[in-house]
């Protein structure tokens, strides 16, 4: 009773890619024993026809070769596939971290105490100063488009 | 009986009254502002406009029909072409010094200097469509109009130099009422710092990077001055585009300045 309390906490402790991980590994392992398997089925045939004293040219043949060597390269393939996409998932989840520290940041500025200068006349002559101006800069355009010099036509000839 | 004769006089009298002083507001150099002497320049530039038309069809019939008739068609269009586009540039040179004159900020002795070579080309154009003869060849005008593009082409910087303080003197009455608000919150500050209530460090760096901010904002303006001070002739245009781009740039540097200020007027306004 007390094992499956602990393995329960424990489960909860854990985070969920290390389980994930822990799958995939088993499945690895099973797989690769399974590899094992075929490939010593793949040589028993040879060394039985050794024993016959039929010399083969070559102890497995060319075709067995080559699907062990494509079934084997499928395999890594999905070992660095699983790697990777746990690897990402990971990476994923430091970004919903970083948010929370977003909102405890927040929640300190509403904290703030207001000074005593918070009502002060000349702070609040230069806060309205300050906002004043900027209406001012956002509205006004250094460019005089209204007055660019006048085109004229100082072609004056009566030549053809 | 006898007074009743006078009553027409007197009543002619009183409308001349009446009417001196609305005559004098609107003559007086005061009530002069830019809004006039641009509403002005659009008038004599219709009026220009019209005229270019006009010499454009009268020169054509004349170098296609060469009559007499054609002849004295061509020239009292031409002349009224030129006394128009005389006074297009005169009025283009008051409205801009008028804009200049009126622009806050605008650098007192720029203005001068500049106002000092603006007033003796409108003197110029004046006495220029004034001496245009209204009798004489066609030759006469040619050489007339050349004058006036040879002094016209001598302007074009002058016009580019009065535009650009123009939009020099509105970054400078930016910046100065920056200048004073920091002034002002120094002081502030400073008083803070000596009476303990807040740890004024943090604000000290910010008025660092505030001043920072308008310190590259001048040597913009610097470098815009700099450019159409080189700048002459036909690279006029060129010139004070390139410094319209520096002005913006010391421009976007005060509005940085400006949001500095705002953040630290917040952070005066909270304890520590």
């Amino acid at each position: 009773m007390e094992n499956q309390m602990i393995a329960s906490s424990n489960q909860a402790v854990k985070p969920p890619p290390q389980n994930f991980l822990n799958k995939v590994k088993g499945v690895f392992l099973s797989v690769a024993a399974k590899l094992k398997e075929v490939i010593y089925y793949l040589r028993v045939p040879s060394r039985g026809a050794e024993a016959e004293g039929e010399v083969p040219s070559h102890g497995i043949s060319d075709r067995t070769k080559k699907i062990v060597t494509g079934v084997s390269a499928i395999f890594f393939l999905l070992i660095i596939l699983l790697i990777a996409a746990s690897y990402l998932r990971n990476m994923g989840e430091k970004p919903a971290e970083e948010v929370k520290e977003e909102d405890s940041l927040q929640t300190t500025i509403v904290e703030r105490k207001a000074s005593r200068y918070a009502t002060d006349e000349a702070v609040l002559k230069m806060e309205g100063d300050v906002k004043a101006l900027e209406e001012e800069m956002n509205k006004e355009d250094l460019e005089e488009k209204s007055l660019p010099p006048p085109n004229l036509n100082f072609d004056v000839n009566f030549t053809e | 009986m006898d007074s009743m004769k006078y009553l027409p006089l007197a009543f002619v009298l009183f409308l001349f009254f009446l009417a001196t002083p609305a005559y004098s507001q609107i003559s007086n150099s005061d009530d002069f502002n830019f809004q006039r002497a641009y509403a002005d320049y659009i008038y004599n530039f219709d009026i220009y406009r019209k005229a270019n038309i006009d010499y454009e069809l009268y020169r054509s019939q004349y170098l296609q029909f060469k009559t007499l008739k054609s002849q004295e068609n061509a020239y009292n269009a031409t002349l009224t072409m030129l006394k128009a586009r005389d006074s297009t540039v005169e009025t283009y040179l008051t409205a801009i010094r008028k804009k200049l004159d009126e622009t806050p900020g605008a650098d007192g002795a720029k203005k001068q200097i500049l106002f000092t070579k603006i007033d003796p080309e409108v003197t110029w154009h004046i006495a220029h469509s004034d001496s245009l003869p209204s009798a004489g060849t066609l030759e006469d005008l040619t050489g007339d109009s050349d004058a006036a593009k040879v002094r016209f082409q001598s302007d074009v910087p002058l016009f580019y130099e009065t535009l650009v303080a123009v939009s020099g003197g509105k970054v400078i009455y930016a910046r100065e009422k920056e200048e004073a608000i920091l002034t002002s919150l120094k002081e502030k500050i400073a008083e803070i710092s000596a009476n303990g209530d807040k740890n004024t460090q943090l604000i000290e760096r910010w008025i660092l990077d505030t001043e920072e901010k308008i310190v590259r904002s001048k040597e913009k303006e610097a470098e815009a001055y700099s450019i159409v001070a080189k700048a002459s002739g036909q690279g006029s245009l060129g010139a004070y585009n390139e410094a319209l781009i520096k002005l913006k740039e010391a421009y976007q540097y005060l509005k940085e300045a400006n949001s500095f200020l705002e953040e630290i007027i917040t952070e005066v306004k909270f304890e520590d």
